[in-house]
């Protein structure tokens, strides 16, 4: 009995300090090297992002510019570093912004009784029913194409898919034993919300968010790629591939370059997330 | 020790229903059941799994809504009582859940746990009278104040189980209300906890209703004895009355479940029980 309980309990230690597979250190490290690049990018901009000289247009890559120009003689490096801002604190707002609706309408929906959960989680099925994108791009065009409008759609967009899952797990949470064992203290429904379901709910949240802080990253720049997001001339990595693509053959780096730099920042973020959810298996508990 | 049930109840339940299910299936999980507890007594809900004693605790302390029947502390009704009554029961009455491994906030440090209760009755006056309050309560449950900051997590099963009656405790209850409260844990801390129980209850003078599979548990510990079964009281009365001439065929056969690994010692520790409890 006393060995079987004791081979029980040696996996479980090792569990917890299994160590960070290498493609997981990698996708880490790359997302705080791009959190940085969205910080200080605009300050490392080897020349003037936005400064056309149309005599050097179309450069291939040298030792002046190290990855090209574009069609309007512009530093393709400058204005890839002055893009970072844009496009990953873009992505980033976006899905925090969702997240932080989402939160609030489930807690809304935990604590309003039958009816308004219902209402609300019926409303977050009909928005999640619609594609992302489309949505999105809807809300874009309405409210005028521009970098926030961008932002904005996507909040518009995403919400419900965080509402759905900070609902479920507040779902389960609230019938938990802790939270009976607070309610007959006489807890408000406030304290039980504040205190007891929302530390505990959330973690499927921030996993979520970290997942599709790649997706966003996509979207933004697949919205300003359609025309819908950022406009030119500014420097945001889905309109520098727009701009590019009228070289691909001849000029491949003006589009290749923010290009890579979009799929780079969408695959970090995402095995970021993934890394995340596994390692936050319900038998891990977090402090 | 005069027997503690002829007081008037602190406690007590009167009709209480209760059924789970869609039209078409119900199950009566708790069937007119009544019972009253005085202050300072031991009741024993016993029977067997599925049969009630969970829903009608839940029932009694608010967790579930009961279908009908009403519950009564200190023999007002519940039901349209005044804020400061259902106030009262909300400090007076604390409950010890089954499971301790679950009943813990996993965010909390002890002290917050603890302490919860304090907070929400208003009964520390400042930060330093609350940790004051906590340390006491943890120390009279076996622990002490380096406990305070620390989390649910690195405590055994047994030691959670003492937080959980420490948080029960701060608020200095009357009634406590336990559902299983050992089994859940290794049968070597069972007693440990089973007597800090005891002690809590003859120390505080607490009414306690509990919840147990264990018949042999029960008999040793509780004054009276309710036997349930498929939601309804088939027996009730002095355990040692129902123990020694069960008038109900359930609850005869249950008595023959328990196992006695050494016949004469059993009736010796019986009888040794019996004469303890007429003489203290
Ligand atoms: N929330 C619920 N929904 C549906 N059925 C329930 C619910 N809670 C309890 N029941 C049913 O009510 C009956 C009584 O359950 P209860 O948990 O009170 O039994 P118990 O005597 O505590 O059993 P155990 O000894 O296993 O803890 C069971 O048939 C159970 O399936
Ligand atoms: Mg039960």
């Amino acid at each position: 009995m006393t060995t079987a309980a004791a081979a029980h309990a040696v996996p479980r230690v090792r569990r917890t300090r299994r160590r960070v597979p290498w493609l997981d250190r990698i996708a880490y490290g790359t997302v705080v090297v791009l959190l940085a690049l969205a910080v200080l990018g605009p300050l490392l901009t080897p020349h003037d992002p936005y400064s056309v000289d149309l005599a050097k247009a179309l450069q291939a890559p040298s030792g002046e510019h190290l990855l090209g120009t574009d069609g309007l003689g512009r530093d393709v490096l400058s204005r890839a570093l002055a893009g970072a801002r844009a496009s990953i604190l873009g992505a980033l707002m976006a899905v925090a912004g969702a997240a932080l609706i989402g939160i609030l309408v489930a807690s809304i929906a935990t604590i309003g009784g039958r009816w308004v959960d219902d209402i609300v989680m019926r409303f977050c099925d009909i928005t999640l029913s619609l594609p992302v994108m489309v949505m999105a791009l809807g809300v874009a065009v309405a409210l005028g194409p521009s970098l926030r409008s961008a932002v904005i759609a996507m909040v518009v967009a995403w919400w419900p898919g965080f509402a759905r899952i900070a609902r479920a797990e507040m779902r389960t949470v609230i019938t938990s034993p802790y939270v009976e064992a607070a309610r007959v203290l006489g807890a408000s429904r406030w304290r039980l919300m504040l205190r007891h379901v929302l530390p505990n709910s959330l973690d499927g949240v921030y996993v979520q968010a970290t997942l599709e802080i790649g997706g966003a990253t996509l979207i933004m720049a697949g919205l300003s790629f359609v025309g819908a997001g950022a406009q030119p001339p500014s420097a945001e990595w889905g309109a520098m591939v727009e701009t590019g693509s009228r070289y691909l053959t001849s000029a491949w780096w003006i589009s290749v370059v923010p290009g890579l730099l979009i799929t780079i920042t969408a695959l970090a973020f995402a095995l970021s997330g993934d890394s995340l959810r596994n390692r936050n298996h319900p038998d891990a508990t977090l402090a | 020790m005069t027997h503690p049930t002829t007081g008037t109840p602190i406690l007590e339940a009167q009709g209480l229903t209760r059924s789970f299910g869609s039209r078409r299936t119900t199950t009566r999980a708790v069937d007119d059941v009544s019972f009253s507890v005085a202050p300072g007594a031991i009741l024993g809900i016993v029977g067997e799994s599925g049969s009630g004693k969970s829903t009608t605790l839940r029932c009694v302390v608010g967790l579930e809504r009961a279908d009908a029947g009403r519950v009564l502390f200190d023999g007002v009704p519940l039901v349209g009582a005044n804020r400061e009554t259902q106030r009262r029961f909300r400090r007076e009455v604390q409950m010890v859940f089954q499971d301790p491994y679950s009943s813990l906030n996993p965010r909390m440090t002890v002290e917050m746990i603890v302490g919860e209760g304090l907070d929400i009755h208003k009964m520390a006056e400042s930060r330093q009278a609350r940790r004051a309050r906590v340390v006491e309560v943890l120390e009279l449950v076996g622990l002490d104040a380096t406990v305070l900051d620390r989390y649910p997590r690195s405590f055994s099963g047994g030691q959670r189980q003492r937080i959980a009656i420490a948080r029960a405790l701060a608020v200095g209850p009357r009634v406590l209300v336990c559902d299983e409260p050992v089994s859940a844990l290794d049968v070597s801390v069972q007693a440990q906890v089973v007597n800090l129980l005891l002690e809590m209850q003859q120390q505080l003078g607490l009414a306690v209703v509990f919840v147990a599979h264990d018949l042999a548990l029960v008999r040793h510990l509780c004054h009276d004895v309710m036997v349930m079964q498929r939601g309804v009281v088939v027996e009730n009365g002095p355990c040692a009355d129902v123990f020694d001439r069960p008038q109900h065929e359930y609850t005869k056969s249950l008595l023959a479940a328990i196992p006695i690994p050494d016949p004469d010692r059993d009736r010796a520790r019986r009888a040794a029980a019996a004469a303890e409890r007429r003489s203290a």
